[in-house]
């Protein structure tokens, strides 16, 4: 049995931290950018500044909102280690080590492999294909995904107009609108931006998913050193009161949306101000966030499995086990994203990225511990001295090891005789492999692709319209 | 240890404080105002400057000698308009349309300002036509743009198409910079450079106008 | 605070892994190859067949030692994680992509490097020498460690007249049997032959360190599917009752050394044979001992941080870093920062630096987040409010150098990192290079010490009839 309870903060300090973040929501507040926002908050009971609209919020509010905002619960048939294949723009050429625009042939491509990836539980488009305009480009690579996806996927949005367009190909594949309410077909993340602002697109958007009772990831992205205390503790107070804020005006909406909790924590480089994906101290502060999630009583996400490496070198390994190793052994719910190179997209990341979970997803299975695997009976046949290779036991359980797909188990001279190639070279060949051997094939009937179709046409159409205008 | 020596030293002791009430003490004492912002204010934050290239001070260390220099220059400035003084520069600086995140964007105008550039300020999410109308009511040197999102980065090619089309481009240099974007992307789009980071960005402002 | 409580199984399941080791060795019974310690095992109360070299040893008296053996704690003055680099029998070197076999200069650099890489708190050679007599290269590791290591060390000692000489250098070092007795001057690795057996030799030597109290670390082997059962929970129970049946051994010499138990358990390919380093059933067999370790009060010594690559690639950084982050959450006191290659096919310097560099990570997370009013900033959060940034306040400034800085890992841009690409193997040779060309090896012991343990090596090479 596995009892994933790695904690970095006791319980005493995670309720100073909850504290500092009630008396944060109670002499500052939080701004919210968006004028609907002050009625919602004003009925919920909030003291709501119109002229500033920062809003602040009394303890009585808070718990009402930790009272009735329901938690979403990850579907039982998802594998333990959750993780969601990365949105980015540029994608890496692995040959020549250069970032390019990504294509609509690419999108295609991550779908593909994100669909014979075992470890990859959400899968996403991967890019912002170049050769779609940028503001349609969500709803294109929804359409795809919707199409050819056989996982749930992911794929943030940030044009408000997309918003009903995305809703209409839901209800295609749902079967209607009733339907698709209060389902997980498609959810929504409301980001902060630190220290306590919620910007209006996000809340208008996040507005239109929480009306359909469709799931909501409430995210702080605090970065410690520059819009967030330098200290872990102080990022954390900051993160906690944002996460509440937004609670509390999830609230305020009366719907049935059901909510997550994420902590994009970041680390900003003191030497440059540059942001860091990889750091011990994020690792921690994912760890501190994940405990405070728990303590609200939430599902929590957060942006760990990354690295700061630029390469597929043993920094890149070692630092996306460094926080998806801790995240997951102090049991979060979702982790970062899969693919996820520099800013960028490679999909040879994404091999490795499978790879490496497929172990973690093991370790997960835990130690059996019965009469039969604790084979007394057989240490007893083979006695001091002797060996376990000829025994049936033996056999019976010959097959029960993670085997590695691309990881290599050769010997050194082996290794080097066949020209002493990195990991990375199994990995380029496993995406060549898995794209020249499989087709992306249609996972909803004709006549819904067809409706999708005409849906992202439509809109690719207008977006093109206004853009000659 | 004179009073300009005094300036430079609190500029590189980052005490904004210190400086403003030493600066003063200079004015007072008839030291003339160019005197002191050359040999006081900008010696001092040249140092600075030389030793965050060479890792010894942090970001934010910077940002705080960035702002004892903006302080001392600030109080010395109403002085300054009679003796002819001209800024190093003059930037225009925002996050591109869609993009609301701006902690990139003001880390890059302290460092700018505490380098004695005149820096103004786009704000975020900021339209094409915003940045057209402020590069004609202020003339700016150089614009610079910013974004965190791949999403929003495209909105860098329309701006500068919006300040060719204004007839403006010619007059001005841009410069971009952001976690998504790129030296190649920068020049894909017809901008002047690309700065990794807030210390490249001051780099490249100082270089292009140099050329 | 941090609270390590990663577990791969209940405490219920501890139990009956436990009582299946306590059966193995009433039922099944031990092979104790030298008859000295068998007869004084069947004066304790063991049912003893010397035809067969097996004792039985009763569930009480396995319970009886549990309970009065002393365990070894970490010592005070290292931090608690960092581990001993492994020994292996060859150098590896990236640039040429070849492996050698090492030499006694390799060893000194080794010891040179450990002595410079902060996060690495037990040292050893790395490699075993193989430019003297290979069968008496374990003094000239012994030799080599005692007088140039500022830190603790593990080596290994292959027979009873090297246990000896071992003994002997260790009290010119402190000074006398008293000064030795106790101390962690010898940290004996015994290695059991698995299944359940322990071989004269080993039995002799776990004699002369134990009656001298020095520190010794269970180390069986069991191999999952070859010498211990296909199935995790029955290898982990074998491997558990190889570690009982040295602590009762030593229990019943009356020995105070205090104990490690653990070692180094193995899978392997079951479609190749080959032995692993690196896979998640490793992990999941040494969560499962260390949870059996300190259930029974004892430090665990299991390995970690190794990988079956054979260069410095992703793979090789996620099989460390999946074993050692692992074993950290479980809260093991040991963690390795090997400098193994390639599934053991050798040592390699540059690994063990990047690995350094990784311990340094892992000091980090195990400080904690610090929580007090200081590091809470309220009154900073308020003060900057909605919309500011925290860059120009004096706490921002206070903390800029809290944070984890890189040596050999990059934090460049993507384009910069590639106009100039500069691998990881690359970076690490270098700072490589750099140690040991900035720092010779200093003596860490008395001109006179040291003369006194060249003479107890020149008689070993002259006793052997060696040159």
């Amino acid at each position: 049995m596995i009892f994933r309870k790695l904690k970095v903060l006791s319980d005493d300090e995670v309720v100073k931290i909850v504290e500092g973040a009630f008396r944060i929501l109670r002499t500052t507040g939080c701004r919210f950018e968006d004028e609907k926002c002050m009625d919602e908050l004003e009925s919920a009971g909030c003291d709501v500044d119109r002229s500033t609209m920062v809003v602040k919020f009394s303890e009585d509010v808070i718990f009402d909102a930790l009272d009735n905002v329901p938690s979403v619960t990850p579907p039982d048939d998802l594998p333990k280690v959750r993780v969601a294949s990365a949105n980015k723009g540029m994608i890496l050429d692995c040959k020549t080590k250069k970032m390019r625009p990504g294509t609509t042939e690419d999108a295609r491509n991550v779908i593909k492999l994100c669909n014979s990836l075992d470890n990859i539980t959400l899968a996403s488009a991967g890019i912002v294909s170049s050769d779609v305009p940028v503001q349609a480009v969500e709803v294109f690579n929804i359409g795809l995904l919707m199409k050819y996806s056989e996982k749930l996927f992911n794929q943030w949005i940030y044009e408000t107009e997309n918003v009903p367009v995305v809703m209409e190909m839901a209800e295609v594949i749902t079967g209607g609108s009733e339907e698709l309410r209060g389902s997980k077909f498609l959810s929504y993340m409301l980001n902060s931006v630190s220290p306590l602002r919620f910007p209006p697109k996000q809340l208008a958007i996040s507005r239109m998913y929480a009306e359909r009772d469709l799931p909501i990831a409430v995210a702080s992205m605090t970065q410690a050193g520059s819009v967030s205390p330098a200290t872990p503790a102080g990022c954390l107070v900051l993160c906690a009161a944002e996460l509440l804020a937004g609670l509390v005006w999830v609230r305020s909406l009366r719907t049935k949306t059901e909510v997550a909790l994420g902590a994009l924590t970041q680390v900003m480089q003191m030497r440059t101000g540059r942001q860091l994906y990889a750091s011990p101290e994020q690792t921690l502060m994912f760890l501190g966030a994940h405990q405070i999630i728990r303590y609200f009583g939430y599902c929590s996400g957060n942006t760990s499995f990354e690295t700061d490496s630029c390469d597929f070198d043993m920094q890149n390994g070692w630092e996306k086990a460094l926080s998806g190793v801790m995240c997951w052994a102090a049991g979060c719910d979702m982790f970062g994203q899969a693919g996820f190179l520099f800013d960028g997209f490679s999909m040879e990341q994404l091999v490795l990225d499978n790879e490496a979970l497929g172990m973690l997803s093991k370790v997960g299975e835990g130690v059996l511990v019965n009469d039969d695997t604790l084979a007394l009976d057989v240490i007893k046949s083979v006695g001091p001295g002797g060996n376990f290779l000829g025994e049936k036991h033996t056999m019976a359980h010959a097959r029960d090891a993670w085997r590695p797909s691309i990881f290599q188990r050769v010997s050194f001279e082996h290794w080097a005789k066949s020209g002493g190639m990195r990991i990375i070279a199994h990995a380029h060949d496993k995406v060549n492999e898995i794209l020249s051997s499989k087709e992306l094939s249609l996972q909803i009937p004709e006549d819904q692709a067809k409706a999708i179709d005409d849906i992202v046409a439509r809109r690719v159409a207008a977006v093109a319209e206004k853009g000659a205008c | 240890m004179s009073l300009l020596e005094k300036i430079k030293n609190s500029i590189i002791e980052m005490e904004p404080e210190l400086t403003v009430e030493l600066t003063q003490s200079a004015l007072a004492e008839g030291i003339a105002p160019m005197e002191i912002v050359a040999g006081g204010l900008i010696s001092g934050i040249e140092i600075v400057g030389v030793k965050f290239k060479n890792d010894e001070v942090f970001l934010p260390e910077v940002m705080m000698s960035a702002k004892a220099f903006k302080d001392g220059f600030a109080a010395v400035s109403p002085k300054l308009k009679d003796s002819g003084y001209e800024p190093k520069g003059r930037v225009l600086i925002g996050s591109v349309k869609g993009d609301i995140h701006d902690i990139g964007k003001n880390i890059v105008i302290a460092l700018l300002q505490g380098n004695g550039y005149e820096v103004h300020d786009a704000g975020v999410d900021a339209p094409p036509e915003r940045f057209v109308d402020m590069v004609r009511e202020i003339k700016p040197n150089v614009v610079g743009m910013s974004a965190l999102l791949t999403t929003t980065m495209a909105f860098m090619r329309d701006t500068v198409s919006a300040l060719k089309d204004a007839g403006l481009r010619d007059s001005l240099k841009i410069i971009v910079g952001g976690a998504p974007v790129s030296a190649d992307f920068a020049k894909e789009i017809g901008a002047d450079g690309y700065g990794e980071d807030a210390g490249e960005a001051v780099d490249l402002v100082k270089s292009l106008l140099a050329s | 605070m941090i609270f390590n409580k990663l577990d791969v199984v209940s405490t219920q399941e501890i139990e009956r892994i436990l009582d299946t080791s306590y059966r193995i060795l009433e039922e099944v019974g031990f092979k104790y190859e030298w008859d000295w310690a068998l007869e004084l095992l069947e004066k304790r109360g063991c049912k003893v067949d010397m035809a067969k070299q097996i004792a039985c040893v009763p569930r009480s008296l396995t319970l009886e030692a549990v309970a009065n053996m002393k365990p070894l704690a970490s010592p005070q003055d290292y931090p608690k994680i960092f581990w001993a680099p492994w020994i292996g029998m060859n150098i590896i070197d990236f640039e040429t992509k070849t492996k050698r076999a090492g030499t006694l200069n390799d060893c000194r650099n080794v010891i040179n490097l450990v002595n410079h890489l902060e996060n690495i708190s037990v040292s050893s050679t790395g490699v075993v020498p193989q430019d003297v007599p290979i069968e008496i290269s374990d003094i000239y590791m012994a030799e080599l460690l005692f007088k140039y290591s500022e830190k603790i060390v593990t080596t290994w000692t292959y027979t009873i007249e090297s246990a000896h000489d071992l003994v002997e250098m260790a009290k010119a070092v402190t000074g006398g049997e008293d000064e030795l007795r106790g101390s962690r001057m010898i940290n004996y690795l015994a290695e059991p032959v698995s299944p359940l057996k322990l071989s004269k030799h080993s039995l002799e030597i776990m004699k002369v360190y134990g009656e001298l109290d020095q520190p010794i670390n269970m180390g069986p082997m069991v191999q999952v599917g070859t010498t211990g059962p296909a199935t995790l929970a029955g290898s982990v129970a074998l491997q558990m009752a190889e570690n009982l049946a040295g602590l009762v051994y030593l229990y019943c010499l009356g020995s105070n050394s205090p104990m490690a138990l653990g070692g180094p358990m193995q899978t392997s390919d079951m479609r190749t044979g080959r032995c692993l380093y690196a896979a998640p059933e490793l992990s999941l067999i040494h969560l499962a001992l260390v949870a059996c370790a300190h259930h029974l009060g004892f430090m665990s010594g299991c390995t970690s941080g190794l990988t079956d690559s054979n260069c410095m690639d992703f793979q090789s950084g996620w099989d460390r870093g999946l074993s050692m982050m692992l074993l950290w959450a479980a809260g093991s006191e040991s963690i390795g920062m090997r400098g193994e290659i390639g599934g053991g096919e050798g040592f390699c310097l540059e690994s063990l630096v990047v690995e350094n560099e990784m311990g340094g990570m892992l000091r980090v997370l195990s400080e904690g987040i610090l929580v007090n009013d200081d590091t809470l900033a309220l009154d900073v959060i308020e003060k900057v409010g909605i919309g500011g940034n925290y860059l120009m306040e004096k706490h921002t400034m206070r903390h800029a150098r809290d944070f984890w800085q890189p040596g050999v890992f990059t934090q460049d841009t993507f384009d910069k990192y590639w106009s100039e690409p500069k691998p990881i193997e690359q970076r690490a040779r270098e700072r490589v290079e750099k140690i040991l060309t900035e720092n010779s090896l200093e003596l860490q012991v008395s001109e006179d010490v040291a003369a006194e343990i060249d003479r107890i090596v020149s008689r070993r090479v002259k006793a052997a009839g060696l040159q």
